[in-house]
C-alpha cells in the first residue's frame, strides 16, 4: 500500500524522472554553492580573484536556472517527456561544465588544495548519482565535463615539478572512480524503475478491486431482491390453491371427489413445506437473514415447545420429558433458536418407535447446554456427517416426497453458525442419538412492574396447576395467571392433574373445590401431595357451608369463596407460593 | 353480515369469497383491489369485518391499515397477509388490526380462522402467540369468566380490541371517556396487559368472542 504522504505515481516513468528532478532542483543548490565556495577559497590568493568572482557567479547563475527550469518541467504538457528530458539533460551538461571549469584552477594550486578539490569534485559526482536517480543521460552529462578533465589533469601531471607514479595512479583511481559511480547510477535507476512500476500496478489492482468490489455488492442486493420478489411470486398461487383446497372441502362430494381433494390438499400441503424449506435455505445461503439477540427465558420456552409435540408424541406411545432450571437465560434470536430446536426435537420424534425423548438444559460455564436426546433408531457413524448435507436423508431410497426434502438438518446446521451455536452430535444405531447445543448465558432482564401489583418478580416462570371442570373459568385463569408472568396447566379432574403434575412439577395447585361426579378440590391435592409431599395449594369454593371450611382446615389448605376478587387472588398465590 | 376483501390478486379474492361465502352463506361480500377502491366503498358503508392484505400495489401495508382504520371508525379489520413474522404481527395490532392471518396457514387451519374472525374472535397465529401450533379452541369458550371483572368491563374491552377509540366507545355505551379509561385500566390488569395491543393477544390466547 502506498504510503499517505507519497503521490500517486505519474503516467509515465519519464513524468516520475522529470519530478524527482524538479525536488531536487530545489534542494540541492545551496550545498552545491557551498561546495563551489569551498574550491574558490582554495584558490584564493592563487588565482586572480575576479575570476574567482565570475566563476562562482556563473556557478549561481546556472544553479538558479536549473531551480527554476527543472521546477517547472513536470508540469509543461506541451512538449513530450522526452524533449523535457533533453532539456534536462542540457542543463546537467551546463552545469557539468560550469564545476568543471573550476579545474582551470588546478595547476595554479598547492598539492593539498588540489586534493582537497579533487574530493570536492568526487563528491559532488557520487551525490548525483542521488539527485539524477542515477538516469545515465543526465548523470554522464554532469560527470563527464567534471571527471573526465580532472582524471586528465592528474594524468599529465600538469603544473606539477615532478609527476611520479602518485599522480599516474590517482589518475587511474579517479576513472575507476568514474566506473564504479557508472554501475551504482545503474542499480539505483534500475531501483527507481521498479519501485515506480510496483507502485503503477498496486494502484492498477486497488482499481480492479473496488470495480469487483462493486460489482459483488450489487449482485448481493440483486440476490436479495431476487428472493423477495421469488418468496412472493412462488408463493402467491400457492395461497391461492390454498383456499381453494379449503373451499373444495366444504363442498358436499361424492366420496370419491372428497378423496381426490383430500390428496389434493396433502400434495399442496408438502410443497407448500418444501418450498419454504428451500427458500429458508436460500436466504440462509444469500446471507440476508436477520438476527434479533435478546435474552431468552429456558423453561417455558421449552416447555412451550413440549406442550406442542406432546400429543404426536403420546400417539407413538413415546414419553417426552423436560428438565431445566429456573431463571435460565440465554442470549440468542428466539425466533430462529426456536426453528432449530423444533426442527431437532420433530427429527427426534420422528425416528423413533419405542421410549423416550427428552429435552434438557443444564448450566455450563458461560452459558447453558440444551440436549435433546431420544432412543431411537440412531445414525451410523459413516452416515453422521452426511445427514447436515441438504437433500440426505437416511432410510428414503425411493425419496418418497412425503417425508420431507431432507432439508432439515441443513438448515439447522446453517442456523447454528449464524446464532453461533455450538452443536454435537452423539449417536450410534440402536442407541438414540443426542444434539447437544451450547448457547452463551445472558442476565435475566429486568421485569417492567404490572401497574398497582406488588412485587411481579414473585410471579416469574411459578408453575401453577389449575384444577376445574368448567371450560371457561378454566380459561379465564389461565388468562389471569399468564397475565402475572405465571406458566398454567390447566387440568379438569384429579387423574389430570397427577397425570399432569407427573411429567411436569407444578409450584402451586389451584384447585376449585368442586369437581366433576364425586370428585372434589381436596381430594386432588392430598393426591397431589402423595406425588410431592409439601406442596402449596389453594382451594377455590362457591359453597360456604360450615363443613367445608371444617375438610379445608384439617387439610391445611387455604380457601378462598366465589366470586375471586383479581386482588385477593393474587395475594394467595404468592403467600402459598412463599410457604 | 356484511365483509370488504382488499387483495391485489384477483384470483385470490374469488377464493377467499367462495370461501367465506361458504362458512357464512348470509354474507354480502364487496371487494377492492387497491386501497383508493376500498376507501371509496368503505366510506359510508356499514362493514362488519374488513380482511385486509399488506401487499397492495400504491399506498399499501400497515400504512394503508391505518387509513382504512381511520376511514371505517371502529370496522373492525383483519389482516391477512403473506407474512407470518411475529415482528410484522405485532406490527399490525398495534397499529389497529384486530386480527392476523397468514396466508401460508394449512388450508384447515384457514378455514378455522375465518370462522373464529367471522364469529367476532380474535385470530392470531401461533407463532406470534409464542404457544401451542393447534388452535384447539374447546368447543363452547365463548364466555371467559375473568373473575372480578364485571360484563360491563367486558363490552369496554371488546369495543377497545375491535379497534375504537375512548371517545367513539363512550358514546357507544353511553359512559364518560373517564369511566371507559377506569374500565380499561381494570381489564388491563387482569389480562396482565399494559395496552390495547397486550389485551388483543391475550384475547387471541384466550379465543375471547366479541359478540
Amino acid at each position: 500500500m502506498t504510503s499517505p504522504t507519497q503521490p500517486p505515481p505519474s503516467a509515465s516513468l519519464e513524468e516520475e524522472i522529470l519530478r524527482l528532478l524538479a525536488r531536487q532542483g530545489r534542494r540541492v543548490p545551496v550545498p552545491v554553492f557551498l561546495a563551489a565556495l569551498l574550491i574558490a577559497a582554495l584558490a584564493y590568493g592563487h588565482v586572480p580573484a575576479w575570476i574567482l568572482a565570475a566563476w562562482l557567479s556563473l556557478v549561481a547563475i546556472v544553479l538558479a536556472a536549473r531551480w527554476a527550469v527543472l521546477g517547472r518541467l513536470p508540469a509543461l504538457p506541451a512538449l513530450t517527456a522526452q524533449a523535457r528530458l533533453r532539456v534536462a539533460v542540457a542543463l546537467s551538461a551546463i552545469n557539468g561544465a560550469a564545476h568543471g571549469l573550476s579545474l582551470g584552477f588546478f595547476p595554479f594550486i598547492p598539492e593539498l588544495e588540489r586534493a582537497v578539490q579533487t574530493m570536492v569534485l568526487i563528491g559532488l559526482c557520487a551525490g548525483s548519482v542521488a539527485t539524477t536517480a542515477g538516469y545515465l543521460p543526465i548523470f554522464l552529462a554532469y560527470i563527464v565535463p567534471t571527471l573526465g578533465p580532472l582524471a586528465a589533469l592528474w594524468g599529465s601531471g600538469a603544473g606539477v615539478a615532478r609527476s611520479g607514479w602518485i599522480e599516474k595512479s590517482t589518475a587511474g583511481l579517479i576513472v575507476l572512480m568514474g566506473a564504479i559511480l557508472i554501475a551504482l547510477a545503474r542499480d539505483v535507476y534500475r531501483l527507481f524503475r521498479e519501485s515506480f512500476e510496483i507502485r503503477l500496478q498496486q494502484a492498477d489492482s486497488n482499481r480492479q478491486l473496488k470495480i469487483a468490489l462493486d460489482r459483488a455488492e450489487a449482485a448481493n442486493r440483486a440476490k436479495t431482491r431476487f428472493l423477495a420478489s421469488a418468496s412472493h411470486d412462488l408463493r402467491q398461487p400457492i395461497h391461492t390453491l390454498s383456499l381453494f383446497g379449503a373451499a373444495l372441502t366444504m363442498c358436499s362430494l361424492s366420496e370419491r371427489a372428497s378423496e381426490v381433494a383430500h390428496h389434493m390438499n396433502t400434495a399442496l400441503q408438502g410443497l407448500a413445506t418444501q418450498l419454504d424449506a428451500l427458500l429458508d435455505i436460500s436466504k440462509l445461503d444469500a446471507g440476508v437473514v436477520r438476527v434479533d439477540r435478546a435474552p431468552l427465558e429456558l423453561r417455558p420456552f421449552l416447555a412451550h415447545l413440549c406442550e406442542e409435540f406432546e400429543p404426536v408424541a403420546r400417539g407413538k406411545g413415546l414419553e417426552l420429558a423436560l428438565e431445566c432450571p429456573r431463571d435460565a437465560f440465554v442470549d440468542t434470536d428466539r425466533t430462529l433458536f426456536e426453528r432449530i430446536a423444533r426442527n431437532l426435537l420433530d427429527n427426534s420424534i420422528k425416528y423413533t418407535d419405542a421410549g423416550r425423548v427428552s429435552l434438557r438444559a443444564q448450566r455450563e460455564p458461560g452459558g447453558f447446554a440444551v440436549a435433546i436426546a431420544d432412543s431411537g433408531r440412531g445414525i451410523p457413524e459413516s452416515e453422521q456427517d452426511r445427514v447436515f448435507e441438504e437433500f440426505y436423508q437416511l432410510d428414503n431410497p425411493e425419496r418418497d416426497r412425503t417425508r420431507g426434502l431432507g432439508l432439515g438438518l441443513a438448515i439447522v446446521k446453517r442456523l447454528a453458525d449464524l446464532l453461533a451455536i455450538r452443536m454435537d452430535m452423539t449417536s450410534a444405531p440402536g442407541e438414540g442419538t443426542t444434539f447437544r447445543l451450547l448457547l452463551p448465558g445472558a442476565r435475566s432482564p429486568s421485569r417492567e412492574p404490572v401497574v398497582g401489583t406488588l412485587e411481579p418478580s414473585r410471579f416469574a416462570s411459578l408453575h401453577v396447576l389449575v384444577i376445574d371442570d368448567e371450560a371457561a373459568v378454566r380459561l379465564g385463569m389461565k388468562t389471569l395467571l399468564e397475565g402475572m408472568g405465571c406458566r398454567a396447566t390447566l387440568t379438569d379432574s384429579t387423574e389430570q392433574a397427577v397425570a399432569a403434575a407427573r411429567s411436569d412439577r407444578p409450584d402451586v395447585v389451584l384447585a376449585d373445590f368442586r369437581l366433576r361426579g364425586a370428585d372434589n378440590g381436596i381430594d386432588a391435592v392430598r393426591a397431589l401431595r402423595q406425588l410431592y409431599p409439601s406442596i402449596p395449594a389453594v382451594l377455590i369454593s362457591g359453597d360456604i357451608a360450615p363443613e367445608r371450611l371444617r375438610e379445608a382446615e384439617q387439610a391445611a389448605i387455604p380457601l378462598l369463596h366465589k366470586p375471586v376478587p383479581f386482588d385477593l387472588l393474587k395475594q394467595a398465590i404468592a403467600s402459598a407460593a412463599e410457604r | 353480515m356484511k365483509l370488504l376483501v382488499v387483495d391485489d390478486h384477483a384470483l385470490f379474492r374469488e377464493g377467499l369469497k367462495l370461501l367465506l361465502t361458504g362458512l357464512e352463506p348470509q354474507a354480502r361480500l364487496q371487494e377492492a383491489g387497491d386501497l383508493v377502491q376500498a376507501l371509496k366503498l368503505a366510506d359510508g358503508a356499514d362493514f362488519d369485518l374488513i380482511l385486509l392484505d399488506l401487499k397492495l400495489p400504491g399506498p399499501h401495508g400497515l400504512d394503508a391499515l391505518e387509513s382504512l382504520r381511520d376511514a371505517s371508525a371502529g370496522v373492525p379489520i383483519v389482516v391477512l397477509s403473506g407474512e407470518d413474522d411475529p415482528a410484522v404481527v405485532r406490527a399490525a395490532i398495534e397499529r389497529g388490526a384486530m386480527g392476523f392471518i397468514p396466508k401460508s396457514s394449512t388450508p384447515e387451519v384457514l378455514i378455522q380462522a375465518l370462522r373464529l374472525v367471522l364469529a367476532r374472535g380474535v385470530y392470531l397465529p401461533p407463532l406470534a402467540l409464542g404457544a401451542r401450533a393447534a388452535v384447539a379452541l374447546p368447543a363452547g369458550s365463548a364466555e371467559i369468566k375473568l373473575p372480578g371483572i364485571t360484563e360491563r368491563q367486558m363490552d369496554v374491552l371488546r369495543c377497545v380490541i375491535r379497534g375504537k377509540p375512548n371517545k367513539v366507545i363512550a358514546r357507544d355505551l353511553d359512559i364518560s371517556e373517564g369511566t371507559v379509561k377506569l374500565h380499561l385500566s381494570a381489564v388491563f390488569r387482569a389480562l396482565g396487559a399494559h395496552n390495547r395491543t397486550e389485551a388483543v393477544y391475550a384475547a387471541a390466547k384466550l379465543g375471547l368472542r366479541l359478540v
